[in-house]
């Protein structure tokens, strides 16, 4: 090794360089650039206009909390059905493997491709509505209903599988010895999974919420072409403004969406690194 | 010898004024003399450079336009050996594209622009457009509509942004549902038919379609009134400036009134192609749409053979896109030809009938095309005594005010 990279000061840039670069190149460097855009005027002076259009303007605030409610609201159904779904997969059953693989399917499904399925399906007068409507029945409305559940439905299908994926390793992880040791002290099966493996698997749990809720919340096509056209979240209004050649205010509306995802990611770090910390005390049951 | 010394001495000529007519024209790849060119000595000029050129590159904004364009290139290529290199692009990326490029004084990388009407004001101020008068020029706009020839939608264009298909909002019914004596003929009764008929009417979102802007900015041509409405037409206002005074103004009060009670009755719909799904669902029975689109959605059976159109008294607006060269585009000689092509008459005639894409050319009529035809058109008793100029600036900033002014509200 020659003497000049013996040297720490300079090896230790050297080594976390390819890591360090690509982010800072990739990643910073955008960022860098949009949030520098976010503060020009058309003059190239500065002004926080464009953050101001956020906070005043009904559309953009309600964009803001549409765009949450996106983000929330699928991560929370998903949730409940991914959970008992990762502890079914563990188990044996006939058809196992078929059903292992075809779950998967949604994953390979492009957000606008599911978002025409569900105009196909679910729209009043559609393929189901039409089906049902010999029965007597008729279909609520799915697709542009205020409360974007079609959105929603949209999003869950699209996540289950990406979140059931996660949580099943999590759980795959915990040593089977430790769950039979939680029985043999007394605690119930209800007991063990809330007491024992939830805790256990939580990281693998709160990364699968993370990474879906920064999907979901950014998602485009589907809130594009299934959700209500009165509120749209703020992805939907940036593809508006870049049409329009607002560069600037795209570049401010992505920043605001990027410090939530920021604020949501410092949150699963600070929450992740208590639960770590429980675990090395050995307190975590 | 003396032809050849001749011949030498024009081909300098040629060379040394074509730099010069290009800085004039913002053409800088030119192989022949612009400035002779003229409605008479076209071809004789034109075609020969075309041909040494070889091939000519073409975008199309409009998804729906496909087809006819494919038709079109077949016979250009079969009539002149051109190759036509053909992309269909996302409108507002590609008059994105094309501004960095010029902004970054590189070549243009498409010769024929098929693009959005109301792209006009944005890719002319900022270079875009190719400074060639078509209009004055090509053999086959020697009947184009004077009215048209020299502006576009209130702007003047010299001639280097002209409309090859004209298109036109209107209200599409479906006639199974709506009796003749229901269609309404005015804004109010359709207002009144959707309070009788709640959820039965669909309305595009402003945002999402120009059936729905289209339909917002001729209702506020319908209910505004001197100053105002002077206000609301007046087309030299930039965008912004239509957007500062839509968002402030009183004027546009009555307006937001209208849609206030229209949306309590009405489907706000996600796009053009939305209402018209939604007409062929039967879930609405009258919808704002395209009178072009539903010719192109009854060819493939997505909307009932019952669906017909009309236009609300006081008029609605009409619209259109033009094909013009972009500046520096690299197969000058070959874009003219292919947009001479796609104005003659027998292309306009196969056009309107086959996708009710209007003309601009005064010989070109719907009263040509097979009555079967003409059943599904906007009636000659409307069209085009109520088809009303578009002013797309103004028509987005209506649209932009109406969703903080009563959408998010």
């Amino acid at each position: 090794m020659p003497a000049r990279l013996r040297d720490r000061r300079l090896l230790l840039p050297l080594l976390l360089a390819p890591g360090v670069g690509y982010l800072l190149l990739f990643f910073g460097g955008p960022l860098a650039s949009a949030l520098i855009g976010s503060l020009r005027a058309e003059d190239g002076s500065f002004t926080l206009a464009w953050y101001a259009h956020i906070v005043t303007r009904p559309s953009m605030l309600r964009g803001l909390g549409t765009s949450i409610y996106y983000g929330v609201a699928p991560v929370v159904v998903s949730l409940l059905v991914s959970v008992p779904l990762s502890l079914a997969i563990r188990r044996h059953f006939v058809g196992r493997k078929l059903f292992s693989g075809l779950y998967k399917l949604p994953l390979a499904v492009p957000g606008i491709i599911v978002g025409l399925m569900i105009i196909v399906l679910f729209e009043r007068g559609g393929f189901i509505d039409r089906a049902v409507a010999p029965l007597g029945f008729a279909l609520p409305k799915l697709v542009r209903d205020d409360w974007g559940v079609g959105v929603i439905l949209a999003s869950v299908w699209k996540q289950i599988p990406f979140m059931t994926l996660i949580i099943t390793s999590a759980f795959a992880a915990i040593p089977e010895d430790i769950r039979f040791a939680g029985r043999t002290l007394g605690a119930s099966r209800l007991a063990t999974f809330f007491l024992v493996e939830v805790p256990l698997a939580m990281p693998g749990i709160t990364a699968a919420v993370l990474l879906t809720f920064i999907g979901s919340m950014g998602s485009y096509a589907i809130p594009d072409i299934v959700g209500p056209p009165t509120a749209r979240p703020l992805s939907v209004l940036m593809v508006n403004e870049f049409n329009q050649g607002r560069f600037p205010q795209v570049f401010a509306m992505g920043m605001v969406l990027s410090a939530f995802a920021v604020a949501v990611l410092v949150a699963y770090y600070a929450l992740t690194s208590r639960i770590g910390d429980a675990h090395g005390r050995g307190d975590a049951t | 010898m003396f032809r050849t010394i001749l011949a030498a001495a024009v081909l300098a000529l040629t060379a040394t004024t074509a730099p010069c007519r290009a800085a004039e024209t913002n053409m800088k790849n030119l192989t022949f003399d612009l400035s002779s060119v003229t409605r008479d000595n076209f071809y004789e000029i034109v075609v020969p450079a075309a041909k040494a050129e070889g091939t000519v590159t073409m975008y199309n904004f409009a998804g729906s336009f496909g087809d006819t364009w494919k038709e079109l290139i077949r016979r250009f290529e079969a009539k002149y050996g051109i190759k036509v290199s053909y992309s269909d692009v996302k409108g507002d990326q590609a008059n994105q594209q094309l501004i960095a490029v010029q902004a970054a004084g590189q070549d243009s990388p498409v010769d024929v622009y098929f693009a959005g009407g109301g792209g006009y004001p944005l890719l002319s101020s900022k270079g875009v457009v190719g400074k060639i008068a078509l209009t004055r020029i090509l053999p086959n706009m020697e009947h184009y509509d004077p009215a048209l020839s020299e502006t576009i939608f209130g702007k003047p264009h010299g001639g280097s942004f002209p409309l090859v298909h004209l298109n036109q909002t209107a209200i599409g019914y479906d006639s199974a549902v709506v009796t003749p004596a229901e269609v309404p003929k005015s804004f109010a009764d359709l207002l009144a038919w959707a309070e009788k008929n709640p959820k039965r009417l669909g309305v595009t979102s402003p945002a999402k379609g120009g059936s729905g802007s289209g339909f917002l900015y001729s209702l506020a041509l319908d209910l505004l009134t001197g100053d105002c409405k002077a206000q609301l037409t007046d087309t030299n206002q930039t965008r912004d400036e239509a957007e500062k005074w839509a968002m402030g103004s009183e004027c546009l009060d009555p307006v937001w009134d209208y849609y206030r009670r229209l949306l309590a009755v009405a489907e706000l719909t996600n796009g053009n192609a939305d209402t018209l799904n939604l007409i062929n669902n039967r879930q609405l029975a009258i919808g704002t749409v395209w009178e072009d689109q539903v010719m192109t959605f009854l060819a493939t059976k997505q909307v009932p053979e019952t669906m017909r159109l009309t236009l609300l008294e006081k008029g609605q607006v009409g619209s259109g896109d033009a094909m013009f060269v972009p500046a520096n585009a690299s197969h000058v000689a070959s874009a003219l030809l292919l947009i001479d092509m796609a104005m003659s008459k027998e292309f306009q005639l196969w056009k309107l009938e086959t996708k009710a894409s209007r003309s601009p050319r005064t010989d070109v009529t719907s009263d040509q095309v097979p009555a079967a035809t003409q059943a599904h058109m906007l009636p000659s008793s409307v069209y085009p005594r109520l088809s009303v100029t578009a002013f797309w600036d103004m028509a987005t900033a209506l649209s932009e005010a109406l969703d903080e002014k009563v959408l998010n509200q």
